[in-house]
């Protein structure tokens, strides 16, 4: 079933339209402006590797980004609370590595992809197969990023779908074809801005609205597990575990930082090796801490559900297919969540009381008690969710995402509303244009200029790459508008990218290796994509963190052995 | 077509060592303010945790 505005939204208010408005104007224009000086390919694709560390590492933190981080992970973070964070905790490692081996190699060797090194270290088949591998994911991922929030939007603002895609799709496709990836940087900067902008307003909107010390609306949220970070246990089931995020989240972030021409993009562009190493570790320093603060945003979210009555499903079209399904059982569902949410408020204002009373038994059973009625209402709603799920005939449904934009059309001031809106726009933008970017850059440089027009002028392959980035736009585009539709599909089309991305890290694993040579190189990267798919199909309960690790693992593993027993291939 | 290359090839030989020596402080600096960082997690989590 599709998902189109709610006409029962309440409309957003001018002022926050206003906010909005703004933004995208100013990033239109600015990026616009930002064109000059791309009139070659290496300006457009590389900004003749001319942009400062800062820039090129707020453009790695701006792409990784994504709307779904901002609506997502701080919804994650009322449900779940921070152990998510567990998933970042390979990047500051992976980044250094990068930082000493594939950075500073891609960046002397002068390349525009990364697949082209492959195909001066293996062959032209290992180029193309990878890059094609990344333009099949990458293509498709790029409708889904702009379809997170769109649909979301539509929900809970009543906007419609179209009108969300668009209002995200036509500005960035704009900027990012005029400005090439000098647009996309200087865009990504004044974006990273945006987004830390309105996850500094959200923390100071929710601690000034809390009613309680932010002491003890801590502890309320500790006792109800929405702070508990480590999981020490082992077990490949889970995917936010210390060790899954360690060794998968490394090889995870090795993958996507060193071998996704989204990623190496920005630091190919960068003045220097330095300038190159200096952005990413400036992912290095700051991520975990960002990735912690967005995750209490939805902590605080919870805690101040506590006090202000929520509702019991925070995505409209769950609400209203429950209740169409059967009204009486939402209803009577509806009666004891109030129920449970008055026990809980009430156990939750003790809890804060007892505290402040300086008895720590006293204050420990309060808090053990307001855990209790916790436990209740969460079990309420999980009902609900249900009872949605039966009547939208789904296995299970989530409303994750819906949290906290549903706490900002309801209870956030319209300056702040609209800066989130805002936010995740700029979130969602900075994403979207890197990957436009890089995905135009793979089709020109690696199939176009190498098998179609080896030869050509630079104004010619700068029109190819202009048309590239709007034929990739209105493909996300429509991939976007139909996004709602496809449901499973799209996590289809996420797990078999999934399949290769760890495969991809192998095959330039290889390329470090001396004796590694190119049949062992494309052979390995097909076992590899064949293991991980094996594990998804046989063992499925395998979180896919691991399944990078497999991949890569394999594919050094079987191309090794290959290259000793095919001789390497020497050149002419 | 090239000699195959890897980055060892490339690598001039009297870099590596300036290399390994600011790859050895880089690392010490990042995994310094990561175990601080995991350390305030854990704070949080020892203090307010349940």
């Amino acid at each position: 079933m599709a998902v189109r505005g709610l006409r029962d939204s309440p409309p957003l208010h001018p002022i926050a339209w206003l906010v909005v408005v703004f933004y995208v104007g100013y990033v239109l224009v600015d990026g616009v402006r930002r064109s000059r000086g791309t009139n070659e390919i290496e300006g457009y694709f590389l900004a003749n590797r001319s942009l400062p560390w800062w820039a090129v590492g707020l453009s790695v933190m701006a792409t990784q980004l994504s709307a779904v981080t901002m609506i997502g992970t701080t919804g994650q973070g009322a449900t779940d609370g921070l152990r998510f964070v567990q998933f970042y905790f390979g990047l500051p490692l992976a980044m250094v590595l990068l930082g000493v081996t594939l950075v500073p190699f891609l960046h002397r060797e002068r390349v525009f992809t990364a697949y082209e090194y492959l195909e001066r270290r293996f062959d032209a088949k290992t180029r193309s197969l990878t890059a094609f591998l990344f333009l099949l994911s990458r293509g498709m991922s790029c409708g889904t990023i702009i379809a997170a929030p769109a649909v979301v939007f539509s929900a809970v603002f009543g906007w419609s779908l179209g009108w969300s895609v668009t209002l995200m799709g036509v500005p960035t496709v704009l900027y990012t074809m005029l400005g090439g990836v000098q647009a996309v940087t200087w865009a990504d900067v004044k974006q990273m801005a945006f987004i830390v902008l309105s996850i500094g307003g959200l923390v100071g909107v929710l601690l000034w609205n809390i009613p309680v010390h932010t002491d003890d609306a801590l502890a309320i949220a500790g006792a109800a597990g929405r702070l508990r970070v480590f999981d020490f246990s082992f077990t490949l089931r889970e995917t936010y575990t210390f060790w899954s995020g360690l060794v998968g989240g490394t090889f995870l972030m090795l993958s996507y930082f060193g071998t996704d021409q989204s990623q190496v993009q920005r630091y190919l562009s960068a003045r220097s090796v330095d300038a190159a190493r200096s952005s990413l570790l400036m992912s290095a320093y700051w991520k975990i801490p960002l990735q912690a603060l967005i995750l209490l945003v939805g902590v605080l979210v919870f805690v101040f559900y506590l006090f202000t009555r929520p509702p019991m499903l925070f995505n409209p079209r769950n609400e209203a297919s429950a209740r169409e399904a059967d009204a009486g059982a939402y209803a009577a569902l509806e009666r004891r969540y109030a129920t449970a949410l008055d026990a809980r408020r009430a156990a939750a204002r003790a809890a804060a009381a007892a505290r402040g009373g300086g008895d720590p038994a006293a204050a420990a059973a309060a808090l053990a008690a307001f855990g209790a009625r916790e436990t209740e209402a969460s079990a309420v709603r999980t009902e609900a969710l249900a009872l949605a799920a039966r009547a939208q005939r789904e296995k299970s449904v989530r409303d994750v995402n819906y949290i906290v934009p549903r706490f900002v059309r309801d209870h956030v001031p319209p300056v702040l509303a609209g800066l989130f809106i805002a936010g995740v726009l700029a979130a969602a933008m900075s994403s979207i244009a890197a990957e436009l970017n890089s995905l135009a850059t793979a089709s020109v440089i690696d199939f176009y200029r190498r098998w179609v027009r080896p030869v050509a002028s630079d104004g010619h392959y700068l029109g190819v790459s202009k048309i590239a980035t709007v034929v990739w736009g209105l493909f996300a585009c429509i991939v976007a508008t139909y996004a709602a539709d496809l449901g499973s599909l799209i996590e289809v089309v996420n797990r078999f990218g999934s399949f290769f991305y760890g495969s991809i890290l192998g095959v330039f694993l290889l390329a470090m290796i001396r004796r590694a040579g190119a049949a062992g190189a494309f052979v390995g990267l097909l076992a590899g994509m064949g293991a991980v798919a094996s594990v998804a199909t046989y063992a499925p309960e395998v979180s896919f963190l691991w399944h990078n690790v497999v991949g890569a693992v394999v594919v050094v593993a079987v191309g090794m052995l290959v290259s000793l027993v095919a001789p390497a291939r020497t050149a002419t | 077509m090239a000699t195959p290359r890897t980055p060892q090839d490339t690598a001039p030989q009297d870099v590596i060592p300036r290399d390994a020596a600011r790859f050895r402080r880089t690392l010490v600096r990042v995994m310094s303010v990561q175990v601080l960082t995991l350390v305030l997690l854990w704070l949080l989590q020892w203090r307010y945790g349940g």
